[in-house]
């Protein structure tokens, strides 16, 4: 009858969740801009509807003040979504490790599914392990909190102590320590440049003399430009914001740079090293590199989750 | 200096605007009729904090609603439950205890308005 409460009534129902009652909720506030039209403006039409439109908030406040107190989890069971993702993803970890270590995949249908994986890609796995165990265990606590009745979950007794916020988080970035890496960096492009190559065993009266085969030097030498770009970046985004954020970024980033450069075909062939050919060099750079940025983004992740949870209470409380 | 008191009246407004619904719906009524009646006697509700509190109210069954069609514009109708009269004698009863202690307080502390 008036498009432009129809779209209005139409943009609200989008964020109006609730478990009954959405076409009542539509109606009563159909009803009510009418009769306000009516009784302020004397005459209901598309026009003055717009008007009073314009008091009435945007569809998002509206559906909002609606859906206050909808929770999806809990306030009680909050304390709950860490721990037994906690949990979850230890046991995730060690199937992950004998999958990997038998080369088989596992299914437990319809939770869960372990893809054969190598060592490496069995770390790129992990994060995404994560997320899943977190919405997993928020899928668990949600039916819990839905069913409105009082369960008492087992709470598991752990004495693992997630780590503190305190430490880099808040420590203040050092303008000394970024020049030193902005020096650092500035010699190793330098050596790059000049060389093409980071992996030298020593400068003989020809120059230097590689580690490794010119191609796969390079290769190598422009990862570690990478992820020390990427640790550079990431400093100096800490001179402006203290966000959690900018550790996931830069891990993320990293583990990225990992499986790219795992990517590179290695042979067997000798280094200059008699005990490091190219393939171990390489495997052990991929592994450590992965492992490190893995560590690095499931702790920033977990510490956000963390100060989320913990900021919800205290604006419950 | 100038107090910003809007996060007060918020957390004070919480239990009252309740009681001061389960009031306004002593006689059958509809959202904007309990509005225009709030502003006369000199409180103001915003209509989006009025309807889902009314939701709310009808829920916990507190009140009860019907849809009733007047002049071809159909109206919802709230009226108070026999529940929400027991709930309302008891959230007052509070209301006038709370309000005697903090006299009382004030009293002892010799606390003067400013």
């Amino acid at each position: 009858m008036y498009a432009n409460l129809d779209t209005y009534l139409e943009e609200i129902s989008h964020y109006l969740v609730l478990k009954q009652g959405t076409q009542d909720v539509l109606a009563e506030i159909r009803s009510h801009i009418l009769e306000k039209t009516s009784q302020e403006h004397g005459v209901v039409n598309e026009e003055n509807v717009a008007r009073v439109l314009l008091g009435y908030g945007t569809p998002q406040q509206v559906a909002a003040r609606y859906v206050e107190g909808e929770t999806l989890i809990a306030p009680t069971l909050k304390k709950y979504l860490l721990r037994y993702t906690a949990i979850v993803f230890v046991l995730h970890v060690a199937l992950t490790l004998v999958a990997s270590f038998l080369k088989t995949s596992l299914v437990i249908f319809p939770f869960l599914y372990i893809p054969p994986l190598s060592s490496a890609n069995g770390l790129f796995y992990l994060p995404t392990a994560f997320i899943y165990d977190l919405g997993l265990v928020g899928i668990f606590l949600h039916f819990v909190t839905r069913q409105a009745k009082d369960v008492t979950l087992p709470w598991f007794n752990i004495r693992w102590r997630p780590p503190e916020t305190t430490g880099t988080d808040e420590s203040e970035p050092k303008l000394y320590l970024l020049i030193l890496m902005l020096a650092g960096f500035g010699a190793v492009l330098w050596a790059y440049t000049r060389f093409q190559t980071l992996f030298v065993m020593g400068i003989g009266p020809d120059g230097p003399q590689p580690l490794f085969s010119p191609a796969v030097s390079q290769w190598y030498s422009l990862a570690v430009l990478a992820l020390v770009s990427v640790a550079i970046c990431g400093y100096v985004a800490r001179f402006y914001t203290r966000s959690e954020w900018i550790d996931v970024a830069t891990s993320a980033l990293g583990l990225m740079i990992a499986g790219i450069v795992s990517i590179y075909p290695l042979e067997d062939e000798p280094s200059r090293l008699p005990f490091l050919s190219e393939r171990t060099f390489g495997t052990v750079f991929v592994l450590v590199v992965a492992f490190t940025n893995a560590l690095g983004l499931l702790s920033g992740l977990f510490r956000i989750a963390r100060r989320l949870l913990t900021g919800m209470r205290d604006v419950k409380s | 200096m100038d107090v910003d008191n809007s996060y007060l009246e918020i957390e004070m407004n919480r239990g009252f605007l309740q009681l001061f619904v389960l009031a306004a719906t002593e006689q059958k009524t509809y959202g904007y009729l309990m509005l225009r009646q709030m502003k006369e006697i000199g409180y103001s509700v915003d209509e989006n904090t009025l309807y889902p509190l009314l939701r709310r109210l009808e829920k916990n069954g507190w009140v009860r609603s019907e849809w009733e069609v007047h002049s071809d514009r159909p109206r919802k109708f709230y009226v108070i439950t026999p529940l929400g009269k027991e709930v309302r004698g008891q959230g007052l009863a509070i209301w006038r205890g709370q309000n005697a202690v903090l006299l009382r307080m004030m009293e002892i502390n010799n606390v003067r308005e400013s």
